[in-house]
């Protein structure tokens, strides 16, 4: 079932003290195995669709979650999102907004484009941590996805 | 022309002569056919009314009667004109038959005739009546006023002879008089040839007043029948002058057969009366008018001062007053009417709106724009002959040209002149100038204008600032918090890998900075919310108010485990407004309530209301920590706290919400408190 090239988490995260938590906590909770880091929206599409740099990955073997950041640069996280759910190859991949914004705004137009969840980064690190486990507990381990890969 | 107004119906008076003369003769006639004497002499042995002055009585009252139903009256009644010109002709026939009677009698008597042959002329009688010689004659003063009747009647309808018509009624009159007064003084009759039968006398007297009326409106009887202060004089003054001299003269002459006193003694005594009797007239006439000319001075002066104050008033006040005749030339323009055009009235009276403006050009008065005037002076015209002929007045604003440029806005009203009679008799108007109205009208219009610009570039203002504080409150929301997350996260981290090689100090520090970045960013979603909740819109809504505060308590409750809280809940009305903004008023208010009654055992939390005057007002009452009352204006204030961090947590974020919020509702919102005796919150939420 594991394909040798697949990843498990792809963590899309412009921001490096953020990215550092963000791993710390993977680690902590044993979840930092096959974690793959994009640094804006563009590379994270690559990674997907397996362009340019990234042609040894397939699309086909998609990540089996992302965690996605909203503010990224030259692609941002809301646009980056709609691109998965509008490809017919990406758009069962469960895709996890995990950002600073509560704005209102930004969690109703997440939802609209098909979010599978939408967590806002607590200040506290340790409610983070918690956050973070969970979040890789839930859809790596818990969440079944449907068969036959991507 | 001023018609004079009859106080009586001459006609009528004219008439019932007529009849009463007519049916005198036919009893007179009918008298002596029967041989009744009393009927023909009145009194035995005085002179008796001849057959044919009887006859010739009749046709005399046919006459009268006759003219004075062909008399025009002033009441307008068409279908007479048939029956009227029968009655003229055949009252004018008998007038001519009187006359010629009359003036026959009279030619004969000149002739030497002296006898009753004229009688037998014009009424045949048996042979043997008239040879027994005691039937009376006519007598000649009864045919000379005869033929003054009979021509006066005869020419009573035209007007040009009407000095002779009263000349005739008048000789007829005088001999009448001469006639009565040989009754009352006796003697000889002064025109010989028989003396007239005393009927026949006051007949003729009678015949003479009904002919003066067939003529009401010329002469005597004119001025008799006025109602000016002449008319009322000559009623008052004719019938004493008439009667006073003959019955002065009776007594006289009654004093005098009685041997009272001699002929010359009796005529002093007469002439000495009648100058009594008519100075007493002339006196109590001079009193009479005197009185009338003072009243009538009186009058004139109060009519003076009217008109000089209608004078001033018109000339005075700030509107243009004209007048124009029935032709539409100008009678009458105040000075403002004149100012307006910087004229004179010699440019407007007696002149049409085009030849007044003629007038102008050749004076070349040079304030108005003559040529743009044009169109005005023919609508003047125009609306003058509307007028004329339709009596509706005319409201319109007019514009004037000034030389200079300049305009003159002008409400003109023009209506009818009515006269005496109800007939449209020219036109007048008013100009009034509402130059300052229609400039400040355009200038309101321009003002309006130049406001909803205005305000619409305050609005694009406001909502361009609107969406730079939502873009800066969005990056508070994001971009804050990020490096907070990192300081606590990296603190924490330290913590955890160094934490053993620290000392305590600098375990201490570290855990600090932990504290301090976690309550920054509680900090951030508190000012947050506060923000949201600012320019969030009102939904107004009815909801159930008691509901709500259960739901916002269950909520609450979960996180008080293990404390023993008294609540109490009144009866709370429902109300309107937005159910979000009312629901985080009721979290703020109840979340205090339980935060600040920490320490109390056992707490107590009431939520009540109460209706004061015309307003809803909710509270929430706790015995918990309260505050000093002197600090109560900081209370509502952003990041105000009254208390110690270490005493009870919080941003002072809460109930600057809300504040904000129940301030957007209308309502407002007051707490009471003492220090460790709780406090209470109310609030209203507008009408």
């Amino acid at each position: 079932m594991n394909h040798p090239n697949e990843i498990e988490i792809l963590l899309v995260e412009d921001n490096p003290e953020d990215l550092e938590l963000t791993l710390r906590a993977l680690r902590k909770g044993n979840l930092a195995n096959r974690i793959e880091i994009a640094r804006d929206g563009a590379e994270a599409l690559e990674m997907i669709f397996g362009q340019n740099g990234y042609a040894e990955r397939s699309v086909e073997h998609g990540p089996r979650v992302i965690f996605l950041d909203l503010k990224l640069p030259k692609i941002d996280g809301l646009e980056l999102l709609q691109r998965l759910k509008n490809d017919p190859r990406t758009q069962r991949i469960p895709v996890v907004m995990l950002t600073s914004s509560k704005e209102q705004k930004d969690i109703v137009e997440s939802y609209k484009l098909g979010v599978n969840s939408y967590i806002v980064k607590p200040v506290n690190f340790e409610r983070f941590v918690a956050a973070v486990q969970e979040l890789g507990v839930y859809w790596l381990l818990l969440n079944q996805r449907p068969a036959g890969g991507t | 022309m001023i018609s004079l107004v009859y106080p009586k119906r001459p006609d009528r008076v004219a008439k019932a002569i007529g009849l009463l003369i007519v049916s005198l003769a036919v009893i007179v006639l009918a008298g002596a056919a029967l041989g009744n004497e009393t009927l023909v002499r009145v009194v035995p042995h005085w002179p008796g009314m001849a057959r044919l002055t009887a006859l010739t009585l009749i046709l005399s009252g046919v006459s009268l009667w006759c003219l004075a139903h062909a008399l025009p009256t002033h009441t307008t009644d068409s279908n007479r004109s048939g029956k009227s010109s029968r009655a003229l002709i055949v009252g004018r026939i008998a007038a001519a038959l009187v006359a010629v009677i009359g003036f026959s009698r009279n030619c004969l008597w000149i002739g030497g005739a002296t006898d009753g042959s004229l009688d037998a002329l014009w009424l045949p009688l048996p042979e043997s009546i008239v040879a027994s010689g005691s039937l009376p004659r006519m007598a000649l003063a009864t045919s000379i006023s005869f033929w003054c009747l009979g021509c006066a009647m005869l020419i009573a309808s035209r007007r040009r002879f009407s000095g002779i018509f009263q000349l005739f009624v008048m000789m007829a009159g005088g001999i009448g008089l001469l006639s009565l007064s040989r009754y009352l003084y006796g003697g000889a009759p002064l025109i010989p040839n028989a003396q007239m039968a005393i009927h026949t006398t006051l007949a003729l007297l009678f015949v003479c007043a009904g002919t003066m009326c067939l003529r009401p409106d010329g002469g005597m009887m004119a001025l008799l029948l006025s109602d000016t202060e002449g008319g009322k004089m000559a009623r008052w003054l004719l019938p004493p002058a008439l009667v006073g001299p003959l019955l002065v003269g009776w007594l006289r002459l009654w004093g005098q057969r009685a041997g009272w006193y001699e002929t010359e003694a009796g005529l002093s005594l007469f002439a000495i009366s009648n100058v009594v009797f008519f100075c007493t007239l002339i006196l109590m006439t001079g009193v009479l008018l005197h009185r009338g000319d003072l009243e009538r001075r009186k009058v004139e002066e109060t009519l003076r001062e009217s008109q000089a104050l209608y004078h001033s008033l018109v000339e005075q006040m700030p509107v243009g007053v004209f007048r124009k005749d029935e032709q539409g030339r100008f009678v009458f323009v105040n000075s403002w009417f004149c100012n307006l055009s910087g004229s004179k009235p010699k440019h407007f009276l007696g002149l049409t709106s085009v030849e007044s403006l003629r007038a102008l050009k050749a004076d070349s008065i040079a304030m108005l724009d003559l040529e743009k005037t044009e169109s005005l002076a023919a609508s003047g015209i125009e609306h003058h002959d509307q007028i004329m002929r339709t009596g509706q007045r005319i409201e319109l604003d007019e514009e004037r040209f000034l030389a200079d440029g300049r305009r003159r806005y002008l409400h003109v009203v023009k209506s009818p002149i009515y006269d005496a009679e109800g007939r449209i008799a020219g036109s007048q108007g008013t100009l009034i100038d509402v130059t300052e109205r229609k400039l400040a009208e355009e200038e309101v219009r321009h003002l309006n204008a130049d406001l909803e610009q205005r305000v619409a570039k305050r609005t694009a203002e406001l909502e361009a600032v609107n969406k730079e504080l939502e873009a800066f409150s969005y990056s508070v929301s994001h971009d804050l918090r990020a490096p907070l997350r990192a300081v606590n996260g990296f603190a924490i981290m330290a913590l955890e890998d160094f934490g053993d090689g620290l000392p305590p100090e600098g375990r201490r520090q570290l855990k600090k900075i932990c504290d301090g970045s976690e309550r920054m960013g509680q900090l951030i979603d508190d000012l947050l919310t506060f923000a949201r909740l600012s320019r969030q819109p009102v939904n107004q809504q009815d909801m159930n108010t008691g509901r709500l505060v259960q739901d916002v308590l269950t909520e609450l409750q979960s996180q008080q485990e293990g404390r023993s809280i008294d609540l109490h809940i009144g009866d709370l009305p429902a109300c309107r407004g937005d159910i979000a903004l009312l629901k985080q008023v009721w979290i703020n208010l109840l979340s205090n309530a339980f935060k600040y009654t920490r320490g109390k055992d056992p707490a107590v939390v009431e939520v009540g209301y109460a209706h004061d005057g015309n307003a809803d007002i909710y509270f929430v009452r706790d015995n918990g920590a309260g505050f000093d009352m002197q600090y109560a204006n900081k209370l509502f204030g952003v990041f105000q706290r009254l208390h110690r961090a270490e005493e009870f947590e919080g941003t002072g974020v809460g109930l600057a919400i809300v504040q904000r919020v129940i301030h957007r509702h209308g309502g407002r919102v007051w707490a009471t408190a003492a220090p460790g005796k709780g406090a209470t919150f109310y609030f209203t939420l507008g009408n």
